[in-house]
C-alpha cells in the first residue's frame, strides 16, 4: 500500500517498493541501486547468489508500469564498484535499457559511480544537484538554497521497538524540512539507522506497505 | 644416561618424578600418542615435554649446516598470552639438560623478526596457536617445514574441544599427520566428564592412544560469603555490590586475591566499587578482562607474578594460564555456572602440594545460594561436565580447504580421506563434502553458478589451488574462527591503546559523554576509522559498556543437583539455612515445587500478563522452550509475545494471554513435534540470522572490519544479515544456512537437553498457581528485560503500536 503526500508543495507518492513517484513530471525516483554489487563480491571470493540484478530490473519495470512513469531518475550509486563493461550484470542492464527506448533514464552521479561509467550502459549521467524546482535531486544529502533536496546515499531506516516486540530495523523515507531521504532501492543494500529528528516525517516500509509514523 | 640427566634436573629443584610423568615419557618413547589429565600446577607440562627431551638426548646433538634446523616439536596453546611463558619454561628445560635446541614462538603478537626466523626454519620447537598454525599451513613451504615433525603437543585441550577453534585444530592435525606420518599427538587437559572422548577427538577416531592420569585427589573447599541479613538480600540482580563490605573484609585477610566475575561489565563495576573504598596504595588493585589492551593486561599479569598486587578483578581471561604463586585466595562473584569452571577457578590459588583449593563464593541474589549449595554437592560427587565436540562445521571446513589450496593445492579424493580422519568430519556425508567444495570453487551449490566467482580453481593437473593474489591476501587476513563484535579500538587522544569496545555500545555514547572502561572514567572525544579517541574524565556519571558475549548457561550437572537441593536441603548447608526465609515466602505466595512437579505461575502486572515456568534446565534450554511455547501460543491466536529466561525458568509476557488450565499447558509442553515447531517458530529465523554472523565470517563470506584495514575491505563489506537474507531468498538450501539452523538447535537451544526436559515434564504433575504479586522465583525473570519476541500479528498493527514507543531524538 502506497502513501500519497505533499512535499515542497508537490504531490508525490511514496511507493512501498522503495521508490518515490512525482506525478506532475511522470518521474519515478529511486536511490542507491548498487548494480553489480554481487559481481564485485564474487570476484573477491564471496559467493552471492545470482538473480539480484534481474530482480531489481523487474522491480523497476513493475514500478514504471504501475505509475505509468515516463522517466526514471536515480539518485546516485547506480553501480556498486569497478567492473568490466561486459560483466554479466552489465550486459543484463544494457539489454534492459535497449528494450525500453521510451523510458528516459538519468543517473545523478554518486560516490560509487566514479568506478563505472553508466553511459556505457546507455544511461544519461548528470552531476549533483540536478535542479528541477521545487526539487534539487542529489546523491549526498545537503540543503540546496531555494529548492527541496531529494537525496540517497545514507540508506536510511529506523529502529522500532515496543514492550512486547523485538526491536526491528526497517527501511524508511525520512522527509525533513529542507532535505528528504529515500531508502536504498537495491536488493543488496544495507541499512543506516538513527533516531528521527524533530520535525522529520518518517514513513517506514514494511511488508509491502508504506506506513507513516 | 638421558634419563639420569632428566632425573637430575628434577632433583636439582627438590622435585621427584611423579609416576604419571614417567608413564607419559615411556609412552612417548614407545611411539604412542595420548592425553595427560592433570590439574594446573602439578607438573603436567613436564609430563609431555620430558618425552621429546629424552628422545633428543638419546639422539645426541645433530650436525647442523647453517642456521636452518629441523622442526621436531610443535606446541599449541589456546592463549597467545600463554605462549611467552610456555616458551620460557620449555627453553629452561632445554638449557638445563644441555641440549642445543632453539625454541621460537609464532602467534598473532609475534614481531616480524621472529616471524622471519620461523619462516627460515631456525628452530627445533615452535610454540604457536591454532590460528597461527593454520596460517603457517597456508604457505607452500609447509610441506617441507613439517615433514620431520616428531610430536605435536596441545595444551589446555579441554578449552579447545567443543569449539570451532578445536575443529580448526583437528583439521590442522590431520594435515600434519599427512605431512609427517610418524608424528605423535599429545594433549593436556583439565578434568572433564568425557576424558576418553577428549583423547579420541584429539588423536582422530582411527588412532589409539593412552590416557594418563595425574594426581587428581586435590581437595576443593567451597565456602560462601553470606550476606548480613536474609531479609535484605535481593531476589534478583547479578552485581552483588551489596556484598562489598564482606568482600573487602575477606580481601584484608589474604595477601593476594583474585576476584572472578562472570561478565566484563560486572568486573568493571566491581573494580570501581573496590577502588572507591580501597585503603592500600591504589596501584595494588588491578583489573583484567579480554577487552582491555594486551599491553595493559600483561602489566597486570607481570605485577601479579611479582606479588605487587593485593587484588585483581578478572573475568575468564584469567581462568587459564600460568600460575601466579602469590595468589592466596580466590573469590567468585555470582553463579559459578558449572562444576568444571568452579574447579578451574578454585585451582588458581593454593599451589602448595597437599593443600586444598579453596574458593569463596559471593552470591548476588537468593537463588544463587541454592546454586552454591548444589555446586558443593556436585563437586563432592565429582559430577564434572562433559564437553561435547562439534561435528560437521562446514564453515570451518570451507576455510581449511582454501588454506590447503593456498599451500600447494589439494587433490579432492585425498583431501576428503584426510578430512574424514578427524572426529569432526568422520561422518561427513558425500553431499556435505560436495557442498563445501562447491562453496569455495563456485561460490554456491548450483552447478551453473557464477562465472565471475573466483576463489579456489582447478589447475591443469586437476588440483585445487588459489590463483588470485588478492584472494590469497584476503584469506590470510581472515584465517581463524575467533569472531569479534565489530570492535572499535579505544585510544587516548595523545596516543596509547586502552582496549576495544563493541560498536553497538559506542554508537550510543555521544562525544563529551563519559563511560567506564579498563578501570578508568573516559570521555569520548570522537570516533574515526573504527577508533574511539578518549581522554580521562572527572565525571562521576559514567555509562558502563555491555558486551554482547553469550552468557554461559548453568550446566545440567549443576541444574540437576539444584532441583535435588531445593527439594531436600541438608542442615549442614549454611546457604540453605540462609535462603530459608525466601523459600518460605515462595511457598506461601505460590508453591515450592516438590520433585515430580512443574510449577507454573500466572499473574497480571502493569505491562501485561505473564506466565512463569520453572523447569531448572539452564538458560539455553529455557530459551528454546520459551520460543516453542510462544510459537504454540501464537499459533492458537494471533499475538505479540515476549519472553525472558534465566537459568531457573522462563517467563512469557503479552498484553493479554489466553486462558490455560493444566491440561492446555500440558499440550503446549508436549515433546511431540519439538524440532519441527522450533524450526517453524519465527524466532528461529532470527536466531539463525544471529548465528550466521560467525558462520559467514569463518566461511569467508564476510570480512571482519579491522581497525586500520577497514578501507581496503570497504567495497566487499556487507553485513552478515544482508547475506543471510539474500541466501534465504535465492538459495534456501544453502549448506551454511542449514548449518546455522543446526547450530541454533544443537548448540544454542540445546535441543537434546530441551527434549529431555519436556519428557521429564511429561511425567510430572503441572501445578498452576495464580499468585497476586511477583514471587521470589518470578521476580528475577521479570527484572530481566523481556528480550525474546515472537509475533503472529500483522505488520501494520505492530508498526503503529511500536511507533508510539519510538524514541524521539532530542
Amino acid at each position: 500500500m502506497n502513501v500519497a503526500t505533499v512535499l515542497a508543495g508537490e504531490q508525490v507518492v511514496l511507493d512501498a517498493d522503495r521508490a518515490l513517484y512525482w506525478p506532475r513530471m511522470k518521474t519515478l525516483v529511486v536511490a542507491d541501486v548498487h548494480f553489480g554489487k554481487a559481481h564485485v563480491f564474487r570476484r573477491a571470493g564471496i559467493g552471492i547468489p545470482r538473480g539480484s540484478t534481474s530482480k531489481d530490473l523487474a522491480r523497476i519495470d513493475a514500478l514504471v508500469a504501475r505509475h505509468a512513469a515516463e522517466r526514471l531518475l536515480v539518485l546516485g550509486d547506480f553501480v556498486h564498484g569497478p567492473s568490466r563493461d561486459d560483466a554479466p550484470w552489465a550486459e543484463r542492464v544494457r539489454e534492459w535499457r535497449r528494450g525500453r527506448t521510451q523510458l528516459v533514464v538519468q543517473v545523478v552521479k554518486g560516490n560509487h559511480d566514479r568506478h563505472f561509467d553508466a553511459r556505457a550502459l546507455g544511461i544519461d549521467v548528470v552531476g549533483e544537484p540536478s535542479i528541477e524546482r521545487p526539487f534539487a535531486f542529489a546523491h549526498h544529502p545537503g540543503a540546496t538554497p531555494g529548492a527541496y533536496t531529494l537525496a540517497g546515499h545514507l540508506h536510511p531506516g529506523v529502529v522500532l521497538s515496543g514492550a512486547h516486540e523485538r526491536a526491528t530495523r526497517l527501511p524508511a523515507f525520512r522527509l525533513g524540512a529542507d532535505v528528504g531521504l529515500l531508502p536504498a532501492f537495491g536488493s543488496l543494500t544495507g541499512l543506516w539507522t538513527e533516531a528521527p529528528r524533530i520535525g522529520e516525517r518518517v514513513f517506514v516500509v514494511a511488508d509491502g506497505s508504506v506506513i507513516a509514523l | 644416561m638421558a634419563d639420569a640427566r632428566l632425573d637430575a634436573f628434577f632433583a636439582a629443584r627438590g622435585w621427584r618424578v611423579f609416576p604419571f610423568q614417567r608413564e607419559a615419557w615411556d609412552a612417548f618413547l614407545a611411539g604412542e600418542s595420548g592425553l595427560v589429565h592433570a590439574p594446573t600446577g602439578t607438573g603436567k607440562t613436564l609430563a609431555v615435554w620430558g618425552g621429546p627431551m629424552l628422545e633428543a638426548m638419546r639422539r645426541g646433538n645433530e650436525k647442523r649446516k647453517g642456521k636452518a634446523r629441523t622442526l621436531r616439536v610443535l606446541w599449541i596453546t589456546p592463549l597467545r598470552a600463554l605462549a611467552a611463558d610456555t616458551q620460557e619454561n620449555l627453553a629452561e628445560v632445554v638449557r638445563e639438560l644441555g641440549l642445543d635446541w632453539i625454541t621460537l614462538r609464532r602467534t598473532g603478537d609475534s614481531r616480524s623478526t621472529e616471524r622471519a626466523k620461523v619462516k627460515r626454519g631456525e628452530c627445533d620447537a615452535l610454540i604457536t596457536t591454532p590460528e597461527s598454525l593454520a596460517l603457517l599451513l597456508s604457505y607452500d613451504d609447509s610441506v617441507e617445514r613439517f615433514a620431520a615433525l616428531d610430536a605435536v603437543v596441545v595444551d589446555e585441550w579441554h578449552e579447545l574441544m567443543g569449539t570451532k577453534r578445536g575443529v580448526l585444530l583437528e583439521l590442522a592435525l590431520a594435515r600434519l599427520r599427512t605431512l609427517a606420518p610418524r608424528m605423535r599427538t599429545w594433549g593436556l587437559s583439565a578434568t572433564l566428564g568425557n576424558l576418553e572422548q577428549a583423547r579420541d577427538v584429539l588423536l582422530g577416531p582411527a588412532a589409539t592412544g593412552r590416557l594418563v592420569h595425574g594426581d587428581t585427589d586435590k581437595r576443593v573447599e567451597i565456602e560462601t560469603l553470606l550476606p548480613e541479613s536474609p531479609s535484605r538480600f535481593p531476589w534478583a540482580g547479578h552485581l552483588g555490590l551489596s556484598q562489598l563490605p564482606q568482600v573487602l573484609a575477606a580481601l584484608e585477610r589474604s595477601r593476594t586475591t583474585l576476584v572472578f566475575t562472570n561478565t566484563r561489565s560486572q568486573a568493571e563495576l566491581w573494580h570501581r566499587a573496590l577502588e572507591a573504598v580501597w585503603i592500600d596504595a591504589p596501584e595494588t588493585l588491578g583489573l583484567h578482562h579480554g577487552s582491555i589492551d594486551k599491553r595493559l593486561r600483561e602489566q597486570v599479569e607481570e605485577r601479579l607474578r611479582r606479588g605487587e598486587l593485593r587484588c585483581v578483578v578478572a573475568t575468564s581471561s584469567l581462568d587459564l594460564g600460568v600460575d601466579f604463586a602469590a595468589v592466596e585466595q580466590v573469590i567468585q562473584v555470582g553463579s559459578p555456572r558449572g562444576v568444571a569452571r568452579l574447579l578451574q577457578r578454585a585451582g588458581r590459588a593454593g599451589h602448595q602440594p597437599g593443600a586444598p583449593s579453596r574458593i569463596l563464593c559471593v552470591p548476588t541474589h537468593n537463588l544463587e545460594l541454592v546454586e552454591i549449595a548444589a555446586a558443593r554437592r556436585a563437586v563432592a560427587a565429582r559430577a564434572v561436565e562433559a564437553r561435547v565436540p562439534l561435528r560437521n562445521s562446514i564453515d570451518v571446513l570451507a576455510q581449511h580447504l582454501v588454506t590447503c589450496a593456498l599451500a600447494r593445492g589439494f587433490d579432492a579424493r585425498e583431501m576428503l580421506d584426510e578430512v574424514r580422519r578427524t572426529h569432526a568430519f568422520a561422518q561427513l556425508r558425500d553431499s556435505q563434502w560436495h557442498a563445501a567444495l562447491a562453496l569455495v570453487t563456485q561460490g554456491g551449490a548450483s552447478l551453473a553458478a557464477y562465472p565471475d566467482f573466483q576463489k579456489v580453481v582447478r589447475d591443469e593437473t586437476g588440483r585445487y589451488v588459489v590463483a588470485n593474489k588478492r584472494i590469497a591476501r584476503l584469506h590470510r587476513l581472515a584465517i581463524g574462527t575467533i569472531v569479534s563484535d565489530g570492535s572499535f579500538a579505544v585510544k587516548f587522544l595523545r596516543g596509547g591503546a586502552i582496549g576495544h569496545l563493541e560498536e553497538q555500545f559506542l554508537a550510543r555514547v555521544k562525544p563529551g559523554e563519559t563511560f567506564l572502561f579498563a578501570g578508568r572514567a573516559l570521555e569520548l572525544v570522537r570516533t574515526k576509522d573504527m577508533t574511539a579517541y578518549v581522554r580521562l574524565s572527572r565525571s562521576r556519571q559514567a555509562a558502563v559498556p555491555r558486551w554482547m558475549g553469550a552468557k554461559m548457561p548453568l550446566s545440567s550437572e549443576l541444574a540437576d543437583t539444584m532441583r535435588v537441593v531445593l527439594a531436600d536441603p541438608a542442615p549442614t548447608e549454611p546457604e540453605m539455612a540462609f535462603a530459608a526465609q525466601m523459600l518460605a515466602l515462595q511457598h506461601e505466595a505460590s508453591r515450592l515445587p516438590a520433585p515430580g512437579e512443574l510449577l507454573v505461575e500466572r499473574l497480571r502486572a502493569r505491562d501485561g500478563e505473564h506466565l512463569f515456568l520453572y523447569p531448572f534446565a539452564g538458560r539455553l534450554a529455557h530459551e528454546g522452550l520459551a520460543a516453542l511455547l510462544s510459537f504454540r501460543i501464537a499459533r492458537r491466536a494471533p499475538a505479540s509475545l515476549s519472553f525472558a529466561i534465566n537459568d531457573y525458568g522462563l517467563g512469557i509476557g503479552a498484553r493479554r494471554l489466553p486462558d490455560f488450565d493444566a491440561d492446555a499447558l500440558r499440550e503446549l509442553l508436549s515433546p511431540e513435534g519439538l524440532a519441527a515447531d522450533l524450526v517453524a517458530s519465527l524466532n528461529m529465523a532470527e536466531l539463525a540470522r544471529r548465528r550466521f554472523r560467525e558462520i559467514a565470517r569463518i566461511a569467508g563470506l564476510v570480512f571482519q572490519g579491522l581497525p586500520g584495514q577497514a578501507k581496503s575491505l570497504r567495497q566487499v563489506t556487507a553485513s552478515s544479515t544482508l547475506i543471510f537474507d539474500v541466501l534465504r531468498e535465492h538459495e534456501p538450501d544453502h549448506v551454511l544456512l542449514a548449518q546455522a539452523v543446526d547450530e541454533v538447535l544443537e548448540g544454542q537451544l540445546e535441543l537434546r537437553r530441551l527434549d529431555e526436559c519436556l519428557r521429564r515434564i511429561e511425567g510430572q504433575s503441572i501445578v498452576l498457581e495464580s499468585p497476586r504479586r511477583l514471587t521470589p522465583f518470578a521476580f528475577p525473570l521479570w527484572a530481566e528485560a523481556f528480550r525474546g519476541h515472537l509475533s503472529s500479528e500483522d505488520w501494520r498493527a505492530r508498526v503503529q503500536r511500536m511507533a508510539e514507543q519510538l524514541e524521539r531524538a532530542a
